[in-house]
């Protein structure tokens, strides 16, 4: 009896199950219907007459009549209405926000639960978190705004895209549609990014030769720890982002070039897409760095450190050579004369035979805006998004209005440069950068074509730069702008990286998987490699390595990726 | 006729506790509408779900997403991993608690006994990001203590971070460190339940501390024990991403990944929710296996389940 | 009482015993205080040092400026407000909902007992997920109100056996048998015979689920839209986010933004110990007083007897 009882329990839980399988139909028909409407909305908006617009076609402000837009996106807890810049939306453009901050860390999560409920924000900005491919997928099923309909409300983007024909290409998916924009880093000094850096007394003492090859960086490295037993000859750390970007000139100069980590895809000689991780290059590389680690050449903690450890041993001069994003990012260094410092911008070696540099395709992933298709202005908000590339705009969201929260200053050479000293609150702002941020420009949210103050590296010329290294009296930061300047004159191949690529749905849900299995185990031989656990000298563990990613579908792979890189080709033009 | 009367009996029988089934309405209603009534959900792991056409309306995919996962490089290591981790978490870490109230149960002085469970329960409200911190400070190969240690011994320093047979151990001896005052609260509070007249008389008699323990304190947490093993074992696949993923470094990869940590690697890229519905459906089959399996074993032996 | 003056001589082995209860309970005292002591200190100490590891025990470069800092966010108080809120109304609400239930699951004369049960622990292994979990409270409305966090986990499975399991081996059925012999309903032999002898499971009960609520992190940050809701564990994380900077993970910040984010996290760093000891000092604080209960234990021995 008892027996029968419990059976029937399971039976009738599970019809319970099943009912509620049943009764979830309701909530999705209702967002179906609710799609139909919302494309009819759209429609009758295009066909209105004319006389009637709630915006003006060109000239500010874009609305005459104030409209309030919804926004959201992860929030650095400032109410964002209340920045400069959105004020000045409100007045200027005739655009008033209501903004939501969302958590950083939500905002993943957030995302899913907007587009379930269909309750999107007109406009999204500041989602470094949503990838543009899930963009683009749900651009498709009817979510997000198709800007490429509306590109002759926007004149600047549109003069500016064709400047840039591969930020086009970038933004456009296959079938032509825009559904965001992502900001971009104007300016080279913000592309150049990663680099090895070194203390110039310490290493000049013992290894006067200039470094050009990876063997002279070996020896470079060999020479100081003799010097130097106390102190380790070279440190990156892998966990962090910002230094293992030093790792990318060690890989350039290996042949590998890209500058992704784990998974490095580029057009080899021959034109061919390849996957770095696969070449003989990238062998020699990962034994070179064996090699280093196991001579404790290399920092062993360098798989452990967190940021914070890194840079703060960087600040204890703990390292005699040590990879990092920038000097000035290292703020103790900075208040120093940089020039006591020297960098390593590349290096040769059997399978890179030029001194080979290569710059960020600048698209930052922590800026992209995209709007709703349900909103009730997509006219004055694409509007909106064209003021962002007039030169006001470019200024507006990065720095503030002129005179109210920056001025322009010449310097002696004749350059011009960006200052806020004198009108930041320094009281209630722990420093001026960050009362931009946060009260005026809402940490460039909106900010699309970024380093408009970098504009001035990109047009200096060497002879000044060799005066600025001499002066004593300039400021820090510029003085190191100005030596990799003169750092990067030296380089002879110094070239952009293709931007990313753009995947067709089917060919995302494929590679989803397929990426996640061979980057992560990419990512694992890598660290086991380099901290000795496997040995790459060995000619059969390294085609037993080959053969595994090949069992991980690599072929596959490639053949979406390589499919992908065609497309984009194809749009560039 | 028989089988008539038995009914009425039992008609009788719910009309006579009607009180017992109100007093269950809140908490059956709670389930219904917030628990069950969205729970049609699972069927996203059969699908291939996509929000424009919502969930009963996208593909039926069938078993696809859990040949994803099961024909997956990864697969055999994260199952390992995670069976390894867990199994490991449950041998040690079950049992401390236990000894832990036990013996503090001992301390005659109430002052320091509650000081003791105080202190001892704290861990548990520090943010995990701090502990994993500390983890990571004391377990560094050239300033750990752990290794200053080995090292005053005459050891040879030890990179617990970045050996992959090491992260069972950092991983479930941290846990250990956070979770033991907190999980041996319901070992104090039954504890509590133990007879008083029944210490004395047997301290009368001549027991030692010891034998009261094993004879009149322990027996009366038995229940407690098998109801808290019972449920540990049907938690066993259910092992979380976010303390991995802080204790996780490259060099670690094949002892730390995990099927959490696998699937939210695999949906950082692009949404995925039928695939970690999947995984997830499937983690809780093997755990609602340990737990039946886990119930009758109990049952049989202290006579004390979950049914 | 008596006990004490009849006490027999203790024994070599009861001095071993004792001393070697006393080192392992005293090394576990020490580990476990540990990192209480490292909160403490880092929350009052310059946080480069800490976060280079020179703090170590003691605070580095002393220093209140967190605190101050803390003070002076607003955001922290409101979310302190509300996580009182929540902890005291939703653990009271759980109690309510889960103690009846419990005793009435622990009654072997309950018909479809085990049906009921069964239900339960289901609910333990399979949920509809994130979106359907989602759209559910949104169709009652619920969504960015109070009552979002107060019903999500209303009846946690784990409680409730936990609950169940003491009511029925705890609560002699003589008793229970007695007290309906005097005419006592099910309701009044609740709430006058089971309940007052049920002291401390109702206080673990009450400890995790209030312990549950004032960590609630997840829920909150789902169903929650306006900052005037967050609980503190909200704002603490926000905080711990920025304060961390590999976890950004993402290629293709410039140099000069990561220096904001650095200095960001900075300003993060000087804030989190704070916030970890202001959230967690009323738990510690709670925690004595309530132990009183397991304490006094139940008289179940004296009813036997």
């Amino acid at each position: 009896m008892r027996k029968s009882s419990k059976f029937m329990a399971v039976l009738l839980a599970a019809g319970m199950i099943l009912s509620m399988v049943a009764c979830g139909k309701e909530p999705v028909t209702s967002t179906e219907t609710k799609v139909q409407e919302t494309e009819q909305t759209v429609a009758s908006v295009a066909t209105e007459p004319e006389e009637d617009l709630y915006y003006n076609k060109e000239g500010y402000p874009i609305c005459d009549e104030p409209i309030t837009i919804t926004m959201s996106g992860a929030s650095n807890t400032t109410d964002w209405d209340n920045t400069a810049m959105h004020k000045y939306f409100e007045e200027k453009l005739g655009i008033k926000t209501d903004s939501t901050e969302l958590q950083k860390d939500a905002l993943k999560t957030q995302y899913a639960l907007m587009i379930a409920e269909r309750s999107m924000p007109d406009v999204m900005v500041k989602s470094e978190a949503i990838s543009k491919e899930q963009v683009n997928m749900d651009g498709e099923a009817g979510y997000w705004l198709d800007l490429s309909q509306y590109l002759d409300l926007m004149p600047n983007l549109v003069a500016f895209w064709e400047k840039y024909p591969e930020l086009k290409a970038y933004h456009t998916t296959d079938t032509g549609a825009i559904y965001s924009i992502n900001r971009v880093n104007a300016s080279e000094s913000a592309n150049v990014s990663g680099m090895i850096y070194y203390n110039k007394a310490l290493v000049e003492a013992v290894y006067p030769d200039p470094i050009e090859t990876v063997d002279d960086f070996y020896d470079a490295l060999v020479a100081v720890q003799k010097a130097y037993p106390d102190k380790i000859p070279f440190s990156l750390a892998f966990n962090s982002q910002n230094s293992s970007r030093g790792d990318v000139i060690l890989r350039t100069a290996f042949g590998i070039e890209s500058r992704d980590l784990d998974y490095s895809l580029y057009k080899d000689d021959s034109n061919e897409v390849v996957l770095g991780e696969t070449t003989d290059g990238y062998r020699a590389y990962l034994n070179f760095m064996n090699k280093l680690y196991e001579e404790k050449l290399l920092d062993n903690d360098c798989y452990v450190y967190t940021e914070k450890e890194y840079r703060a041993n960087i600040n204890e001069g703990d390292y005699v050579f040590w990879a990092d994003s920038s000097l000035s990012v290292n703020n103790s260094t900075v208040s120093t004369d940089p020039t006591d410092y020297e960098m390593i911008p590349a290096l040769t070696s059997e399978y890179q035979d030029e001194l080979t540099f290569l710059l960020a395709h600048g698209l930052s992933p922590g800026s992209r805006i995209f709007v709703s298709a349900d909103t009730k202005y997509p006219e004055a908000i694409c509007r909106l998004l064209d003021f962002l590339f007039t030169d006001e705009g470019i200024m507006l969201t990065q720095f503030g209005i002129e005179g109210e929260h920056y001025e322009l200053v010449t310097d002696k050479y004749g350059y011009k440069h960006i200052d806020t000293a004198k009108f930041a609150d320094t009281v209630n702002y722990s420093s001026a950068g960050n009362w931009t941020q946060q009260a005026v420009v809402n940490y460039q949210a909106m900010c699309m074509w970024w380093g408009a103050d970098g504009a001035w590296y990109d047009e200096l010329t060497i002879e000044d730069a060799k005066k600025m290294v001499e002066d004593t009296e300039i400021t820090p930061s510029y003085k190191s702008n100005a030596m990799l300047k003169i750092e990067m004159d030296a380089v002879k191949d110094v070239r952009k990286i293709a931007v990313p690529l753009n995947y067709t749905n089917e060919e995302a849900t494929n590679r989803s998987t397929l990426y996640a299995d061979i980057s992560n185990y990419i990512k694992s031989n890598k660290a086991s490699v380099i901290t000795g656990s496997v040995d790459f000298n060995d000619d059969k563990v390294w085609s037993s390595y080959l053969d595994t990613l090949n069992k991980m579908g690599l072929e596959d792979l490639m053949k979406i990726e390589k499919a992908a890189w065609a497309r984009l080709d194809a749009r560039s033009k | 006729m028989k089988q008539k009367k038995f009914n009425k009996k039992r008609l009788h029988k719910i009309l006579n506790n009607w009180e017992l089934y109100l007093m269950l309405l809140p908490a059956v209603l709670y389930i219904i509408l917030f628990v069950y009534k969205p729970m049609y959900g699972i069927q996203i792991a059969f699908r291939d779900f996509q929000f424009k056409d919502g969930i009963t309306g996208s593909r039926w995919v069938g078993f696809d997403q859990f040949r994803r996962l099961f024909n997956s490089y990864w697969f055999p290591i994260i199952l390992k991993n995670t069976l390894t981790i867990s199994i490991l978490n449950l041998l040690l870490s079950f049992p401390l608690p236990i000894i832990f109230a036990l013996a503090a149960n001992e301390l005659r002085n109430e002052k320091v006994k509650r000081t003791l469970q105080t202190v001892s329960y704290a861990p548990h409200f520090i943010s995990m990001v701090v502990m994993c911190g500390m983890v990571v400070m004391f377990t560094s190969p050239s300033s750990g203590i752990i290794n200053k240690a080995i090292e005053f011994f005459g050891g040879e320093a030890i990179a617990f971070m970045q050996k992959p047979e090491m992260f069972k151990w950092v991983f479930v001896l941290s846990g250990i460190w956070q979770g033991t005052g907190w999980s041996s609260i319901i070992y104090f509070s039954a504890l509590a339940a133990v007879d008083k007249s029944l210490l004395e008389a047997a301290e009368i008699d001549g027991a030692s501390r010891l034998q009261r323990i094993l004879y009149i304190n322990l027996p009366t947490i038995v229940p407690t024990i098998s109801i808290q093993i019972v449920l540990a074992v049907g938690r066993l696949m259910s092992l979380g991403q976010e303390k991995v993923l802080l204790l996780q470094t490259s060099p670690n990869l094949n002892g730390s990944e995990i099927i959490a940590t696998y699937v939210y690697k695999v949906g950082l890229e692009q949404y995925s929710y039928s695939f970690s519905t999947a995984a997830g459906l499937f983690n809780s089959l093997c755990n609602c296996i340990l737990l039946i399996t886990a119930n009758t074993i109990t049952k049989k032996i202290t006579k004390q389940g979950l049914w | 009482m008596r006990t004490k003056k009849r006490r027999i001589k203790k024994t070599l082995g009861e001095h071993i015993f004792i001393t070697v209860n006393g080192i392992f309970l005293s090394l576990f005292f020490v580990i476990a205080l540990y990192p209480i002591i490292y909160v403490l200190s880092a929350s009052v100490s310059d946080p480069v040092a800490v976060s280079s590891g020179k703090m170590f025990l003691w605070p580095v470069g002393f220093n209140v400026d967190g605190y101050e800092q803390v003070l002076r966010y607003k955001d922290i108080w409101s979310g302190y407000a509300n996580t009182i809120f929540y902890t005291v109304v939703g653990t009271i609400l759980n109690l309510v909902a889960t103690i009846p239930a419990a005793y009435a699951l622990s009654r072997k004369d309950l018909e479809g007992r085990n049906f009921i049960m069964t239900l339960f622990i289901i609910t333990m292994y399979f949920s509809g997920g994130l979106i359907p979990t989602y759209l559910n409270m949104s169709g009652f409305g619920l969504v960015n109100t109070r009552w979002s966090l107060l019903l999500s986990g209303l009846v946690g499975t784990y409680n409730l056996i936990v609950a169940r399991t003491f009511f029925a081996n705890n609560i002699p059925m003589e008793l229970q048998e007695a007290a309906y012999l005097d005419g006592a309903t099910t309701f009044q032999l609740l709430l006058k015979v089971v309940l007052p002898l049920s002291a401390p499971i109702i206080v673990v009960m009450a400890l995790y689920y209030g312990v549950g609520h004032w960590n609630q992190y997840f829920q909150a940050m789902i169903y929650l839209r306006d900052r005037e809701l967050y609980p503190l564990q909200v704002i603490l994380k926000e905080i711990l986010t920025q304060s961390q900077l590999s976890a950004t993970g993402l290629e293709g910040f410039t140099a000069a933004e990561i220096e904001e984010m650095l200095r960001m996290s900075e300003t993060a760093d000087r804030m989190k110990y704070c916030i970890i000891v202001v959230s967690m000092a009323p738990m510690l604080a709670i925690y004595p007083w309530l132990q009183k209960y397991f304490a006094k234990g139940v008289m179940v021995g004296s009813v036997k007897g």
